[in-house]
């Protein structure tokens, strides 16, 4: 079995949205929708509409791009050096009575990797940056009404992060290498939903996901020139991280036995991420405090599934996904941009109780050429801030996913 | 079926979207503005600041940011150098142990020395500085043999590594029929004064005015556009400004008053308050022997096997007795100081003349290492550079050339005069982005009152 590594930047910011292969060939459309155990994660209350018991298993398989070229006025292309992500997704619910459900989880709502060469130009800001949190929601789903449901539920999350950049030992040769690790062991969330289905073709859903603080520990370590290794910041080291809410609506219509579409608008609350800071235990060593200022931001998406017979239907979606940072404050470790989703797929029942579910989503962002930037990819002495070299330049990024979902209904 | 059609025209749309992804808008740098100056043959004549010399070597990694090649980057032309593999030309200064909380470093010397690399390019090289050439040089020196030092025991061995036997750096320059020039020399003609405590010759002024005059002559006969470079004030640079506050420093701590130094017609006396104040100038050659100041053994002449010169008597505290003074060759005394400023502003003040008769332009590099050298230094790229040894982002670990940085600011002077002049607008070199170039060795003690511990003899080549 390969190695899991969940994480990448996919939607705005470092926010996962797939969990599961059938949200993923919808463009995510699925709020109003769902109609399996990964209602854990996009609505519990559609956990209701869910009869006996129900597993999903599955994972995404994600191959991101980005190339940098500047530093302005230069246009040299610098391309991140290509990983291949591997973020796995486990729901399983029961149907404990008619008016209760319960459902529990496992999946990757956060994550990134990035990695850069280790002599890129950038490489004083980003060389390698890796952040992933696993979150285990448990959720509970209460039918009021025949045609109207609402949950609510906790989550468990632990989260890891890594980063590792260059840093200048001028006037000395060379470079020296920091990287910092960091780990959160337990981190909690809320979640709640509503879905309420008035006719027979239409349905209406609604879930929010709270914000989840964690709190980071870990260590530094430096390696460079001996002669200036005492210098450089090392020990233990701290870090705040919140990630965002979200609130996400949707509607799903039946236009036709044969097809379904489905809409959804989603809300994150980015403005959680005002800046990157890290403390150093040691006082020798200058705390790190990068702004961020990430803004709250929205993702549009649209889906269509085609049934094709009983067995077998086709998936398709769309969707635009707002970048949450201003160009100024973008940083290397995160590319980031406006963004557009398209995606198909196909779901089949092998068996009476088994199904897999298979989709495609391509992603391609804006090109987003910044010419104001904060980021300073130079070496420079404090107080001199504003003569130093900003990091301008023009981004493009791409993304290639695969994913696949298994699923068994006991009845 | 229509609808399943639908669905592969939507698939096929994807797959051409995603094949199609790599083609980005095409970008272009902005195209170069040179204005009337014209790059097609650019040639640099000069000195070890034109070789770029680090650290009282010449190395690759040092030349690929030469002012002439940073220059020709910016431009776009070409520009071939005699360049020479890791460690260099030899003797270079390398970081043994630092300590920049209390400053003080311990340097040492590499004694290992690269080779030419670039020896079987087929025509004279752009770039025709050679480290240790005077300005007779320029005219007269086709070998080592031929060079001017050698009158003095020296044979330059790099005249043969730069011109390899096909003329003088004069002769090389003219034939390439330049069409840019840039004439940095003379710096060694009295540099070499200066550093040896004033126990060098000093070029006359006259021959200098005749020389330059001569060299300006021939390279406008030929069409090409010169842009000079005037010599620096030598009391501004780490080599002449380091030790003497550090010694300063530690009289002050042992409540001495002073020290007494030899001079060429007698003895001087230097207060406390001289040494900080750089009324008189300490070498960096003498960084070692500072910490010998009181010793009555002799230690100076016997650890660096020197012969005890007659009227010294050892038994006296080293350096602070005219039985036993500090000596001339490590001091650059008041009247040695005077005969500086005034050999500097006579050639500055002949170089200043040439340019206004002819029209050309001079860059100011005295100015600016004079700014360089006020205490707050000045700020580029978000840099502050200043004239401290090793921190100050300047200079290099001989204490007169400069870093790469350092050279990324000469060549930011040059471009800065030649947009002036010639109506040009070649963007400036952002000096941040050039690598640090202060070299590391291993690890052992340090020196005291941040005086830097150089072995005697490690910069006896840092000219020539």
């Amino acid at each position: 079995m390969l190695g899991v590594i969940p994480g990448i930047l996919l939607a705005g910011g470092f926010q996962l949205n797939e969990h599961g292969a059938k949200p993923m060939g919808l463009g995510g459309a699925f709020t109003a929708i769902v109609n399996d155990a990964s209602a854990v994660y996009w609505n519990g209350a559609a956990l209701s509409y869910l009869d006996g018991t129900n597993l999903l298993l599955g994972a995404s398989i994600i191959g991101p791009s980005t190339s940098f070229r500047g530093v302005t006025p230069a246009v040299d292309k610098s391309n991140m050096i290509s990983q291949t992500f591997l973020p796995p997704h486990f729901f399983a619910s029961h149907k404990i009575s008619d008016a209760f459900s319960v459902g529990l989880g496992v999946s990757v709502p956060f994550g990134l990797g990035t990695k850069w060469n280790q002599n890129w130009v950038g490489r004083y800001l980003a060389v390698e940056t890796e952040l992933q949190t696993i979150s285990a929601p448990l959720v509970v789903s209460w039918a009021i009404l025949e045609n109207l449901s609402i949950s609510v539920g906790g989550s468990f999350s632990f989260a890891d992060v890594t980063i590792a950049q260059a840093n200048s030992q001028t006037p000395f040769v060379g470079d020296a290498f920091i990287t910092l690790k960091g780990d959160d062991k337990s981190a909690f969330g809320y979640n709640a939903g509503i879905m309420w289905k008035p006719v027979k073709e239409l349905s209406i859903g609604a879930s929010f996901r709270s914000e989840v603080d964690y709190e980071f520990e870990g260590t530094a370590t430096a390696t460079g020139a001996d002669q200036l290794v005492a210098l450089l910041p090392k020990g233990n080291i701290s870090a705040k991280l919140t990630t965002p809410m979200n609130i996400q609506g949707g509607i799903g219509y039946r236009v036709i036995e044969q097809l379904q579409l489905s809409a959804d608008f989603q809300w994150v609350g980015w403005s959680s991420y005002d800046k990157l800071a890290i403390d150093f235990e040691d006082p020798a060593y200058d705390d790190i405090s990068r702004p961020r200022d990430y803004e709250d931001t929205y993702a549009i998406r649209f889906g269509a599934e085609y049934f094709f017979n009983n067995q077998l239907s086709f998936l398709g979606g769309v969707y635009f996904d707002k970048i949450p940072v201003k160009p100024e404050y973008l940083s290397p470790s995160l590319p980031d941009a406006d963004r557009l989703g398209f995606s198909i797929g196909a779901d089949a029942m092998i068996t009476d109780n088994l199904g897999i579910c298979g989709s495609y989503l391509f992603i391609r962002s804006a090109e987003l050429t910044v010419t104001n930037s904060r980021e300073i990819y130079t070496p420079y002495d404090e107080g001199n801030e504003g003569s130093a070299s900003r990091f301008n330049g023009t981004y493009n990024s791409y993304a290639n996913l695969f994913s696949f979902s298994f699923y068994y209904k006991f009845n | 079926m229509k609808k399943i059609l639908s669905l592969i025209l939507i698939t096929a749309s994807i797959v051409l979207l995603s094949t199609s992804c790599d083609e980005y808008n095409e970008l272009t740098a902005p195209a170069v503005n040179t204005g009337s100056a014209d790059f097609t043959r650019f040639v640099s004549i000069g000195n070890s600041l034109t070789m770029a010399e680090q650290s009282s070597s010449v190395f690759e990694a040092s030349q690929m940011y030469s002012f002439g090649k940073l220059i020709a980057n910016q431009v776009g032309t070409n520009y071939e150098q005699a360049t020479f593999s890791d460690p260099g030309t030899g003797g270079r200064l390398e970081i043994r142990s630092i300590d920049l909380v209390n400053g003080s470093a311990d340097i040492v010397a590499n004694s290992n020395q690269g080779v030419p690399t670039n020896l079987t390019y087929p025509a004279p090289y752009n770039n025709l500085g050679v480290k240790g050439a005077f300005l007779t040089d320029v005219l007269n020196a086709r070998d080592a043999n031929s060079c001017y030092t050698a009158n003095f025991g020296v044979p330059n061995p790099l005249f043969n590594a730069v011109l390899r036997g096909l003329g003088t750096q004069l002769e090389l320059a003219i034939a390439q029929q330049p069409t840019f020039v840039t004439l940095w020399i003379g710096n060694n003609d009295i540099l070499a004064f200066a550093t040896r405590g004033g126990l060098f010759p000093i070029t006359d002024v006259q021959q200098f005015a005749a020389n330059y005059k001569t060299i300006l002559d021939n390279l406008q006969a030929v069409g090409a556009q010169v842009v000079m470079a005037n010599i620096p004030d030598v009391k501004n640079i780490p080599f002449f400004k380091t030790v003497g506050p550090g010694i300063g420093f530690s009289l002050q701590q042992n409540q001495l008053p002073g020290m007494v130094y030899q001079t060429t017609s007698g003895i001087g006396q230097a207060t406390v308050d001289d040494l900080f104040s750089l009324n008189v100038l300490i070498l960096l050659t003498g960084s070692s022997a500072a910490s010998l100041i009181g010793d009555v053994t002799g230690a100076y002449y016997t650890l660096n096997g020197i012969p005890v010169p007659a009227g010294v008597n050892t038994a006296f505290p080293f350096g602070l007795t005219a039985e036993n003074p500090w000596p001339n060759n490590l001091i650059l005394d008041p009247t040695e100081m005077a005969i500086v400023d005034q050999i500097v502003a006579a050639y500055n003040g002949i170089i200043n003349a040439e340019a206004t008769s002819r029209g050309l332009a001079v860059v100011d590099i005295y100015s600016i290492l004079n700014a360089i050298g006020e205490p707050s230094g000045i700020v580029m790229n978000g840099i502050t550079f200043s004239s401290d040894f090793i921190t100050g982002n300047t200079y290099s670990l001989d204490g007169v050339h400069p870093t790469t940085q350092g050279y990324g600011i000469v060549a930011n002077a040059f471009i800065e005069t030649i947009n002036n002049k010639y109506g040009a607008s070649i963007p400036f070199i952002d000096v941040a982005t050039l690598p640090g170039s202060l070299i590391f060795e291993g690890t052992v003690p340090m020196g005291k009152y941040g005086i830097p511990q150089i072995p005697y003899g490690a910069l006896d080549r840092v000219i020539f």
